[in-house]
């Protein structure tokens, strides 16, 4: 059977594909991980920030600062590459691209050695397989909370805890979590995890867009329950967002769309 | 041989027994109140029946293998070959496609006579909106009304339609549900064979106050819809 990792000598023999180590903190701040994705996701959003207002600076648009654009463009948009290349999953290909060598070590051969490395860039399957179930498991138990939630609301006559927009946030957040994040994904990570040993395989195929496709999942998730802080409060047009009805919803609706969209992407 | 089918029967029947209890000692569907209902509820029961025959034939099959050929825990072997039976593969393959083809038969003739308007449906215009429904009657100098009321007997084609966004018409009881679709007139047909008080809800959710968008149907008899007529008609 033929392994993804390279042999022990292949650091004596190939020196220079291999970058001389960086001291501890620097490799916190600037190797892959998750802390290098959280400053990157601050920057990237900073630079959507400028963008969306430059460019309005530029052709004079009224008003300056508009928060829909800024969170479409900036939060929803810029931060989530911005994640995504600081933990690292462009690395490989930013590399090759830019010319410098790329690091044929990406895990792929031992899986995880230790509990950290499962929130790293992990293109093995079985590693892969462990962060889609936990991940899922996780936003399954937070959608069943608000289901809790709903059904305490509906326990007696009239409003009790919330109002009706948050009550049909509620539920339709509910609902998109369930689908997007728990039976579609929770599939994908049992498939990650036994199909490579039912077919005797090494790995999956495209272990790298393996894992880029599992890192949109957690930002995926995360947009969606951040519409609850969004001005107007969450989505409330059901987790189906049909058009006359998703039109007049607040900007937690814009949160629906571009977690679907974007990191939603994953599906297809 | 013989004790084994005997007690592979008996787990069958025991099975078969329990199930259809659970099918007809709770009450799985709302009363019917139309014929269309009538024909969908024939369908259902015949679907449910093939259904747990099968189910009992294949539970009994494994449990009894289970507890019948279970192996000693120190036995690791693979057991005998099995090189296959051409007659069961043959019966278990021509069952099935006889059961579905005659659901789908059974389907159709159904969807045919319930999608059937016959010769002159009365004609209401149901029409959603945030957040309750508007019923017009055609035939009746467009009388207005938010409350359904409906001649027992009558076939009465609804098409829906909607002011704002998507709803949808349900009586639970006349079994038929119809998105009501901004820009789009969708129609069933519902012929009342019950009289009494019903539900109308909407089904889809609208907006702020979908829960509390419903509507009363009432199917009345022919005297007493034309007393309403009469009474309701300027």
């Amino acid at each position: 059977m033929t392994s993804t990792h390279p042999p022990a000598e292949h650091q004596e023999l190939y020196p220079e594909r291999y970058q001389p180590p960086r001291s501890p903190l620097g490799q916190a701040l600037f190797g892959p991980g998750l802390l290098r994705g959280l400053w990157m996701a601050l920057l990237f959003f900073v630079l959507g920030t400028l963008l969306v207002v430059g460019l309005r600076w530029w052709w004079s648009w009224e008003p300056l600062w508009l928060t829909e654009v800024i969170l479409a463009v900036a939060a929803m948009t810029m931060a989530p590459i911005g994640f995504l290349a600081g933990i690292g999953s462009f690395d490989y290909w930013l590399h090759y691209v830019v010319g410098r060598p790329t690091r044929p070590e990406d895990h792929s051969g031992h899986g995880a050695r230790t509990w950290r490395d499962y929130f790293r860039v992990n293109t093995d399957h079985k590693v892969i397989g462990v962060q889609y179930l936990v991940t899922t498991f996780f936003f399954f138990t937070l959608a069943g909370l608000m289901a809790m939630f709903f059904r305490a609301e509906l326990a007696q006559p009239g409003l009790q805890f919330v109002d009706s927009q948050t009550f049909n946030g509620l539920v339709s957040v509910h609902a998109t979590l369930m689908i997007f994040l728990f039976i579609i994904p929770a599939f994908a990570g049992l498939a990650n995890f036994a199909v490579p040993l039912m077919l005797g395989a090494p790995d999956m195929a495209f272990p790298r867009l393996n894992t880029l496709s599992f890192w949109l999942l957690p930002i995926a998730g995360i947009m969606f329950v951040a519409s609850f802080l969004a001005p107007g409060g969450a989505f409330g047009a059901g987790w189906t967002g049909y058009a006359p009805l998703a039109e007049g919803q607040p900007l937690g609706q814009t949160f629906f769309n571009m977690a679907c969209s974007g990191p939603g992407l994953r599906r297809s | 041989m013989r004790k084994g089918i005997v007690q592979l029967v008996a787990i069958g029947i025991v099975i078969g027994v329990a199930l259809t209890l659970v099918a007809v000692l709770f009450k799985w569907l709302p009363e019917s109140a139309s014929e269309e209902f009538d024909r969908i509820q024939v369908i259902y029961w015949f679907v449910t029946i093939i259904s747990i025959v099968i189910f009992s034939l294949v539970t009994a099959v494994v449990i009894f293998s289970v507890w019948k050929w279970r192996v000693p825990e120190d036995d690791d072997a693979d057991g005998p070959p099995i090189h296959g039976h051409t007659g069961l593969e043959i019966l278990w393959t021509a069952v099935p496609a006889v059961l579905v083809t005659a659901i789908g038969i059974f389907s159709a003739i159904v969807m045919a006579r319930n999608g059937d308007a016959g010769e002159k449906p009365m004609e209401i215009q149901a029409i959603g909106q945030q957040f309750a429904w508007k019923f017009v009657y055609s035939d009746f100098a467009d009388l207005q009304s938010g409350e359904l009321v409906l001649p027992i007997g009558q076939e009465t084609r609804f098409t829906m339609s909607s002011v704002d966004v998507i709803h949808s018409f349900w009586v639970p009881n006349f079994g038929q549900k119809m998105d009501a679709v901004p820009g789009i007139e969708t129609e069933i047909l519902v012929t009342p064979d019950r009289m009494g008080d019903f539900a109308v809800v909407c089904t889809e959710l609208c907006g702020l106050g979908h829960a509390t968008m419903r509507a009363s149907a009432r199917v009345v008899s022919q005297e007493d819809f034309d007393a309403w007529l009469e009474e309701n008609q300027t």
